[in-house]
């Protein structure tokens, strides 16, 4: 009898929190509120400079960078679109790889390996993607900016460069760090090198076309919004 | 005695219906409603858009969403201008949202799973595309009178909360509350005309 009414009393104080949850409607949110880093954004101190150069990124997107893609969308099928990406991807697994070994990351090091044997061989040279399909080892997406952010290194400044989009300092090391420990910048002359490398952005880009412009109608503002999703995804994928 | 055991059975009843929603159960009921919207072939493309917007009337803690995006600056609001408020950012969010939904073309959702903390859920999700591409999405929730509705969704990693009150906020430092309405307002109309 009385472990009983003990039982209801407890059932009772345990549904309380519940009901105490609906009288906090009116508290003001704090920073908290199960939203981490909401207040904290992307150091910016090049704010004009970059909103020039975003203006640009604008008018180059609509009038150079967005008819073309949708011309060679036209043009190239989506399939051997995918098999570009899925070539270049596999191409750059050696600087992946050297970025896990650096994170010590050794299991994702292991995947990455695995990645590129299974895709270049049953994959017929990285055409295709039997890793992901079929093996379950999806991509993973890994590079120096990351390496410095597991490192502790911060954004430091958000960079919006010229054609080449949204950025930060750290981020524009890590990518010419990229560069130097990717063996195929020793084994191509440097032009090429970076002409693979536009090619795999410009190909990449074909997917997702509309994108930028979906943005700049959900937004208010849509260079911080950019900037902001920047941040985001960066921190999330250092996270990782 | 036997009364008090009848008691006790309808307290552990109710306890177990409001345990057994679980936030997971509420967000893959709600995307099964979207769903099974998006695929009928009965409904034309604005019955879908209308009862699209319909099921995110109830699926979202707009009063709530709406003090998180404006963050310090709910203060400053006056009651005339946070109704207001809440009432364009709603619609926006609203249309952006259906828009998202209605390029449905057969995307599948795998759960990845649910983790709850002091009475804030996160709902794990991954979108795998035709091609099979997976976008990892996560909905937060909170609990309000003893149901979970959903106050922000992360697209990799991206919250809508965070990505829209750090817009609001600068907007405000700048213009003031009454320069954002006339933004939202603009914003609310063109997404209409569409």
């Amino acid at each position: 009898m009385r472990w009983m009414l003990l039982l209801v009393a407890l059932l009772l104080a345990l549904s309380l929190p519940c009901r105490v949850g609906a009288w906090n409607m009116e508290v003001i949110p704090s920073t908290e509120q199960g939203l981490e880093g909401t207040n904290a954004t992307m150091p910016d101190p090049f704010e004009p400079v970059n909103r020039a150069f975003f203006g640009f990124n604008d008018r180059f997107y609509y009038w150079v960078l967005r008819p073309a893609a949708k011309g060679y969308s036209k043009v190239v099928p989506e399939a051997v679109r995918r098999s570009i990406d899925n070539f270049l991807y596999n191409l750059f697994t050696p600087v992946r790889m050297i970025n896990d070994l650096l994170q010590l990351k050794l299991k994702k090091f292991v995947k990455e390996f695995a990645r590129f044997l299974a895709n270049t061989t049953v994959g017929v040279g990285g055409l295709f993607d039997p890793a992901a399909k079929w093996y379950h080892l999806p991509r993973q997406d890994e590079d120096m900016g990351q390496t410095f952010g597991v490192w502790g290194v911060g954004e430091v400044a958000y960079i919006d460069w010229p054609v080449l989009g949204p950025s930060c300092i750290r981020d524009s090391a890590g990518d010419v760090g990229d560069t130097f420990i990717d063996p195929l910048f020793y084994l191509l002359s440097g032009w090429y090198y970076f002409g693979i490398k536009a090619i795999q952005k410009f190909n990449s880009f074909s997917f997702n076309v509309d994108q930028y412009d979906e943005i700049k109608q959900e937004s208010f503002d849509p260079y911080i919004s950019i900037r902001n999703m920047y941040y985001q995804h960066r921190r999330h994928l250092i996270r990782e | 005695m036997k009364r008090l055991g009848v008691v006790f059975a309808l307290v552990a009843a109710f306890s177990l219906a409001l345990a057994a929603e679980t936030p997971l159960d509420v967000v893959k009921s709600h995307i099964d409603g979207v769903i099974s919207v998006l695929v009928s072939k009965k409904l034309s493309v604005t019955q879908k858009k209308r009862r699209i917007m319909e099921e995110l009337d109830t699926a979202i803690d707009w009063p709530y969403v709406s003090k998180l995006v404006l963050g310090i600056y709910y203060k400053k609001c006056s009651p005339g201008q946070f109704s207001e408020f809440e009432r364009l950012f709603k619609e926006f969010v609203k249309h952006v949202y259906a828009r998202k939904f209605l390029r449905y073309s057969g995307e599948r959702i795998i759960y990845k799973g649910q983790r709850v903390e002091d009475g804030i859920a996160v709902v794990d999700m991954v979108l795998v595309t035709t091609k099979g591409q997976k976008i990892p999405i996560a909905c937060r929730l909170s609990k309000r009178d003893g149901r979970w509705l959903i106050y922000d969704v992360l697209i990799e990693g991206i919250s809508m909360v965070n990505n829209y009150r750090i817009q609001i906020n600068r907007i405000i430092s700048k213009k003031g509350v009454n320069g954002l309405l006339r933004i939202l307002r603009r914003k609310v109309k063109r997404m209409e005309g569409r």
